[in-house]
């Protein structure tokens, strides 16, 4: 071969414009100093047909979607614990009926923690509401306003019953650790649009972090750009605070020599656009180290607005989750591209009181948690639709899985069921006032239109203006996606 | 079905997957009859006729021709049409479901009349693409290139070459200070001293580089760097991973032998073959016994879900880890992919993953003692003796802590029992004297209503000291039923005089099961000790009988009662072993204290005689029979698999043993000598890339764990191939092979950007330039350390957390909120979690361990800056930092500033810098230029 070649390999070719725009509109004018004269050059591993083409340096610079779509956000919501389908938002007159008599082919059939009773009646009261006459449980009265906004799913399935594999595959598609979450793939593909804050954010219970921890919002093999930022409102981001005892101005004088020597260093190397990058990176860590505390500021909301969300309650749940609602909307408001919202911690050592498993005391638990869900999460919609943001904000509210129902043997609870359970959508291209799929007359098993996590994935990013089979990773030997092999989109959802 | 399915799998063993019809996007279908008939035509090729044809006619039709196939058509209606039902359901093809818009596009065109477009149809036949990494490794001729006066070896001949072909030239050669930083921190991941650099600089011999290639390669840093790339490979974590992710505190004998192994410059056959068989290659050898931890790297799930799918599953899933593994650590393939169905992309059959799998049908997860000396038969009967005094001792005291426990619980109940309640640590019934041959201990309920474990079961005539049922004097344990899949929970615990969790047995009945003891003769009995988790180090509570019967018998057959609950408290209340400490009486804590004394010198003495190691790394079993699974379904088992390796690499025979139904080890042993086999054409490559990629920043196949055809093919194939070629001639010596590499001029570049470089060849694929690196998280860590003057060379032992551990059925870790000196222990020594990482560690790319990770990810993002600046750990040590210059440079602050540019950078300050430090330093402080320098890009970057 005598002829020049062209190196092969998909070698990442550089948009150098690209980056000096947004250099110049986004990361200051000595970052941009740095890079001129410079050509950039291929520091990051060599990107693969079918890798979204990321710009160097600058991994979270926004991008198009596949598609153009009205959904530029996510807000997840995540009840952990596995919260009751046919006691929130699944009627099942039949269950009504029959409660007390055994199920019918339930027969020597254990579920999580052994053996299961008779059929157990929703102890709640159902109402129907809105134009599409939803019924709705009264535990969530302030959610039932709100129907006609939403589109529920009820014919979920997931793989596993126990619920850290489950939660990983409802927030990865993976019952494993180590692949990314939603979150992650959303921002890999869009980036993002607020550089001064992360691009995705975990919003975690005041009660402690949900079962996995930061499994739940991991980058998994994707760079770590792509991590979630774990933070409410209670506790900060990590290290956003200068060294205690430091003032402003030594601060100030510190950046100002690191960028000295950082300036030079490029210098002395010429040619690395990773040097420039981390010079960059330190701006947008001292310009997040002014924003992220402005939007975790809740006391700049009005009362009203506290009020309506019930950051004013006397339960302090309620209230903390309401001002950890409020702060997911700032974060929508201010650009951030994933929110996910935790409601309810990790496993304590009872059953169902720190989260939504409500093994043997069901009545309780979920008079427990429902009053804190419910009104700030409707208040949450409302906000959304009220300032205009629910035209591009995509609301979803999920869970691990559903759960029994019949009573676990000997109490007043339901176990675990992986084979039936319902999540909803909100927002940006959701059709309201929908429901799609059911589970049998009892609420046990998804019969009509039987859906995957996968399909919800598949759907989540169609809505976002992504096609799941085009978004793809290459990892160990495999263009990795977050739907795996599978997934259909569930268009019926979608206005 | 079967016969069919065997058809399926034949024929696409031979002729490989389709490429994709998955090209079929929406948009591509034209909506009308032609375009339809065309293809649905081409689905039903590719993937109905290879069984469904004119020849095999697989359930009876074939669809060559319409006329034929017109009876599970149905053409004109889709409701009715089997072929329409059988693919909407995925029970057709057997490899997977359809994609949807090709079923739709199927059913459209059944429901408009399913015409032919040509006929007959012909089944499709793809070969897959011939794999480039399965042929034989042949060692090229060595090119001549204009710049051989600058070939420092035989690899830079090959670089030069590609550069020449390109107009391209090799860059200068880097700055002295450059080139060591480069060297020191590739081969131990750790800074040069300043006295290193000052040595280096002033050396003028002409080999003076070579000798500090050496010195580094005989250090043990060096292991302690590699060995962690390695561990990066194979997955290596230290909890369980899944749903409760438990610590595994013996995991890390595994990282100090491959530390050790890298450091001995261990062949690298040798290497292979003790991580999948050493248990057999290094029996009885303490530095060897450790390797098979690779095996049991990976993620196990310890719940599973206890139904026949559940449990099947679980076995599933960790053969899979360990077949997966193996074929992408030492042959960069991925075989994983062949689980459900041929590989398809690269030649390797659905077959061969079973195959594969049958090889470690006998390994499974869990610890082994290891015995860290031999012992004569004078020590063995002492170390017995002490065991047997270890019981008696545990004993009284449980019966001590016993008695104080009940006292607290009645006072705390105030309810008067004529008996304790049961509870998991230790329970006495006491019984009149029965002779009897046998003893049978029922659980009638569990506390929990789980399948009772019963960790150990004594029995004692008069004589309380002598356990009449323990396994040495004779005593068999049987037992109703066992749970199946745990090495720690088996019959023979019940009565191996071992207490505690890991030597225990479980029922597979739900609050039910019997345990039973058979003694050697006829015994007297008046006491039955029994216990849940009455070890050392008790942790658990549930499983525990609260309902049983003790009964004995002359025969086995005929029973009588001597003892059950009756008469015990219901209360099982859990009490905290300080208020049984203060509960006991001044003469009961005595001798408690006395005892405790007592065994922790048997206990030391014990270990000193037989210093032994639980060690996470595996035991072995007999081998189970491995099936092939349809589509990967563990329900669905077809024919039974015996081991071998893979088929379709032609240089060297895949059947391993003589005999397929060889022993468990024995199939693992020569497992590792077809991998290592010189004809192998992977293995040597494969690791020779691996090397490479660390060394220069990429691999010459830039995807190290996969050669196969979707990875990407060698820059430098010939060079890959010389590099192969001559590490196999050379037995397989990894330090040869790094010394080659870092002696090359390629290697000793300057990483400066040049025009013509950079427009030709931006990636620097051709390597024109070495590239710039940015430390990985260990090696950054590590930095500071030794910059700060703190960090801790001891190597090897237990690892040092960095969060805090606790567990509430799962395991929950939080990360650290101070760092104390023990957690100053170079990187590669903490306890690395699964699913958690060390903010630091984590911010900067390392691994969590869940997934192999054969390339690190190298991102650059403020949260990365936050931590740098403002974490805990960073002002720490930027503390200790600041003193360590005091204390060496003194008050003055310009000798500060030199000492401090010289610990960072290894060089002095320009006059520039230095102004600005002495800036820096009066108006705030030196920590301040600590913060600076150890965030510094000179720092961080190699």
């Amino acid at each position: 071969m005598s002829h020049q070649e062209e190196p092969k390999n998909g070698e990442r070719r550089v948009n150098r414009r690209a980056f000096l725009g947004e250099m110049g509109s986004g990361l200051g004018s000595i970052a941009l100093a740095c890079l001129l004269g410079e050509e950039a050059t291929a520091a990051l591993p060599p990107q693969r047909k079918g890798d979204v083409r990321l710009e160097e340096g600058n991994p979270l610079a926004p991008r198009a979607p596949h598609f153009p779509v009205k959904a530029k956000r996510v807000i997840q919501i995540f009840c952990p614990g596995a919260a009751s389908q046919i006691d929130l938002w699944e009627y099942k007159p039949e269950l009504e009926k029959r409660h007390g008599q055994p199920m019918p082919g339930l027969t020597g059939v254990s579920s999580f923690q052994g053996g299961n009773g008779n059929l157990l009646r929703s102890p709640w009261g159902w109402k129907q509401h809105g134009k599409s006459g939803k019924y709705i449980s009264e535990l969530v009265p302030h959610l039932a306003e709100c129907v006609d906004d939403i589109a529920f799913i009820h014919s979920l399935t997931a793989k596993s019953n126990t619920h850290g594999p489950a939660m990983l595959q409802m927030n990865t598609g993976f019952v494993l650790e180590g692949f990314p979450s939603m979150g992650a793939w959303a921002t890999y593909a869009l980036g993002t649009d607020n550089q001064n804050l992360p691009a995705f954010v975990a919003i975690h219970d005041r009660r402690g972090l949900p079962p996995n921890g930061p499994a739940n919002w991991s980058a998994g093999f994707l760079p770590a750009a792509y991590q979630g930022t774990s933070f409410n409102t209670d506790r900060p981001i990590a290290d956003l605070q200068s060294p205690a005892g430091t003032t402003p101005q030594e601060e100030k004088r510190v950046r100002d020599y690191l960028l000295n020597l950082n300036r030079d260093f490029s210098q002395r190397n010429p040619g690395h656009s990773d040097l420039s990058a981390r010079i960059a990176a330190y701006q947008l860590a001292a310009r997040m180290q002014m924003s992220a505390p402005e939007v975790t500021d809740i006391s700049r909301e009005t009362a009203q607005t506290l009020q309506f969300y019930g950051a004013d309650s006397a339960d302090p749940l309620k209230a903390s989750y309401a001002r950890n609602c409020i702060l997911a909307r700032r974060l929508v408001e201010r650009g951030v591209r994933f929110v996910q919202l935790y409601c309810g911690a990790c496993a304590s050592g009872v059953d169902g009181l720190l989260n939504w498993d409500a093994h043997k005391t069901l009545k309780a638990d979920y008079e427990r948690h429902c009053p804190i869900l419910d009104q700030p999460t409707a208040a949450l919609l409302k906000d959304l639709k009220q300032r205009g943001l629910l035209e591009d904000t995509l609301v979803l509210w999920t869970t691990e899985f559903g759960r029994m129902p019949t009573s676990q043997v000997g109490s007043e609870g339901r176990d675990h069921n992986p084979y039936g359970f319902t999540a909803w959508m909100a927002g940006a291209g959701v059709k309201g006032g929908f429901s799609y799929g059911a589970t049998d007359e009892f609420g046990y098993k998804a019969e009509k239109d039987v859906a995957t996590i996968y399909d919800f994935h598949a759907t989540a990013l169609r809505l976002l203006g992504l096609d799941h089979k085009r978004l793809t990773y290459y990892h160990n030997g495999i263009q990795r996606r977050l739907t795996d092999v599978h997934g259909e989109v569930i268009t019926p959802l979608i206005a | 079905m079967a016969s069919s399915l065997r058809i399926a799998c034949l024929l696409t063993a031979i002729t490989a997957a389709l490429p994709t019809l998955a090209a079929f996007a929406p948009a591509t279908i034209l909506q009308d009859k032609v375009a339809d008939a065309r293809n649905a035509a081409e689905i039903l090729s590719a993937k109905c006729l290879p069984c469904h044809n004119a020849k095999t006619k697989s359930g009876g039709f074939d669809f060559e021709r319409r006329a034929d196939a017109l009876a599970v058509l149905s053409p004109g209606n889709a409701n009715d049409s089997r072929v329409a039902h059988v693919i909407s359901e995925g029970k057709m093809p057997p490899n997977g479901k359809l994609p949807a818009n090709e079923i739709t596009l199927l059913k459209r065109w059944i429901a408009s009349g399913a015409v032919y477009p040509v006929e007959p149809l012909t089944p499709v036949k793809l070969v897959i693409k011939p794999l480039w990494s399965f042929q034989p490794i042949q060692k090229p001729a060595v090119p001549k290139t204009v710049f051989d006066k600058q070939a420092k070896n035989v690899i830079d001949r090959f670089v030069f070459e590609r550069l020449a072909r390109n107009n391209l030239r090799p860059s200068p050669p880097a700055a002295r200070l450059a080139l060591l930083r480069r060297v020191t921190v590739d081969l131990t991941g750790l800074p040069p001293t300043s006295a290193e650099v000052t040595a280096f600089l002033n050396d003028s011999s002409p080999d003076a580089y070579e000798k500090v290639v050496d010195r580094l390669l005989a250090s043990t840093a060096y292991g302690e760097r590699w060995g962690r790339h390695w561990l990066d490979i194979v997955r290596f974590g230290e909890s369980h991973g899944y749903e409760q992710n438990h610590v595994r505190p013996n995991a890390w004998p595994y990282r100090d032998y491959v530390i050790r192994s890298f450091n001995e410059d261990k062949p690298y056959g040798r290497f292979i073959e003790e991580q999948l068989a050493g248990d057999v290659v290094g029996k009885g050898v303490p530095s060897v016994e450790p390797a098979t931890g690779f095996l049991v790297a990976g993620i196990h799930d310890t719940v599973g879900i206890q139904t026949e799918e559940g449990t099947r599953q679980q076995r599933s899933n960790d053969l899979d880890d360990i077949v997966s593994t193996t074929g992408a650590a030492f042959l960069g393939l991925t075989i994983g992919c062949a689980k459900c169905h041929d590989h398809k992309f690269d030649p390797i059959p659905q077959q061969d993953y079973y195959r594969l799998t049958a090889v470690f049908a006998g390994v499974r997860h869990g610890e082994r003692m290891l015995s860290m000396r031999r012992l004569t038969e004078a020590d063995r009967q002492e170390a017995q003796k002490i065991s047997l005094e270890i019981t008696r001792l545990t004993n009284q005291k449980g019966e001590i802590e016993s008695t104080s426990r009940e006292r607290v619980r009645q006072r705390k109940s105030k309810e008067s029992v004529t008996r304790p309640a049961v509870n998991a640590r230790r329970n006495v019934d006491d019984f009149p004297p029965v002779t009897a041959r046998f003893l049978r201990f029922t659980t009638l309920m569990t506390n929990d209503g789980a399948e009772p474990n019963l960790d150990e079961l004594q029995a004692y005539g008069v004589d309380k000291d002598r356990n009449l049922a323990v396994a040495s004097s004779g005593a068999k344990a049987t037992a109703s039923s066992l749970l199946p899949g745990y090495p720690i929970h088996q019959i023979p615990h019940i009565n191996d005089g071992i207490l505690g969790n890991d030597h225990s047995w479980i029922s597979n009945e739900r609050g039910a099961g019997w345990a039973q003891i058979e003694f050697p003769r006829m015994n007297t009995i008046q006491r039955v000790v029994w216990s849940r988790d009455g070890g050392d180090n008790p942790r658990f509570d549930d499983r525990l009988a609260t309902a049983y019967r003790i009964e004995v018998s002359d025969d086995g057959t005929h029973w009588r009662v001597v003892s059950t609950q009756e008469g015990r408290a219901a209360s099982t209340d859990i009490i905290a072993y300080t208020d049984i400490l203060a509960a006991m009486t001044p003469e009961e804590k005595g001798q408690q204290e006395r005892i405790s004394a007592d065994l922790d010198q048997l206990k030391v003495r014990a270990q000193e005689l037989n210093p032994t190691q639980n060690a996470y790394i595996g035991q072995f079993t007999e081998a189970e029979p491995i099936y092939l699974l349809r589509r990967g379904d563990v329900m669905q088992r077809g024919e039974a698999v015996t081991p071998g390796a893979l088929s379709q690499i032609k240089t060297i025979s895949a059947d391993l043993v003589p005999n397929p139904s060889a022993a468990e080890p024995e199939r693992r042993l020569a497992l590792a000598r077809w991998i290592s086999d010189p004809h192998n054409p992977l293995t040597a490559r494969v690791l020779v890339n691996r090397l490479w990629q660390y060394h220069f920043g990429r691999g010459l196949v830039s995807t190290p764990s996969d050669f196969g055809n979707n990875g990407d093919r060698p820059s430098h194939p010939e060079l890959l191939d010389y590099l192969a070629a001559d590490f196999l001639a050379n037995g397989g010596r990894i330090k040869r092979l790094h010394k080659m590499m870092v002696l090359s001029y390629a290697y000793r570049q300057s990483s400066d950007a040049t025009p013509q470089g950079m427009a030709k060849d931006a990636g620097n694929v051709l390597l024109w330039r070495m590239p710039l690196r940015r430390l990985e998280a260990e090696a950054l860590r590590d930095a500071v350390l030794v910059t700060s003057g703190n960090l801790d060379r001891r190597r090897g032992g237990p690892g040092y957390p960095l969060f805090q551990y606790r567990v509430v059925n799962v395991a929950i870790y939080e990360p650290l909120d101070k760092y104390d000196p023990e957690t100053w222990r170079r990187s590669v020594y903490q306890q690395s979690a699964r699913a958690i990482r060390d903010p630091l560690l984590g911010a900067f790319d390392c691994p969590e361990s869940s997934q192999r990770a054969p390339r690190r990810e190298s991102a650059t993002t403020a949260l990365q800056s936050l931590t740098l600046l403002n974490g805990v750990f960073m002002t720490q040590q930027s503390g200790f930092f600041a003193g360590r210059i005091q204390k060496e440079a003194g008050e003055s602050p310009p000798e500060q500033v030199k000492r401090a540019f010289q610990l960072a950078f290894g060089r002095n300050p320009t006059p520039q810098e230095r102004d600005g430090a002495l800036a820096l330093i009066k108006g705030g402080s030196l920590n301040d230029l600590c913060r600076v320098l150890l965030n510094a890009n000179e720092f961080l970057y190699y």
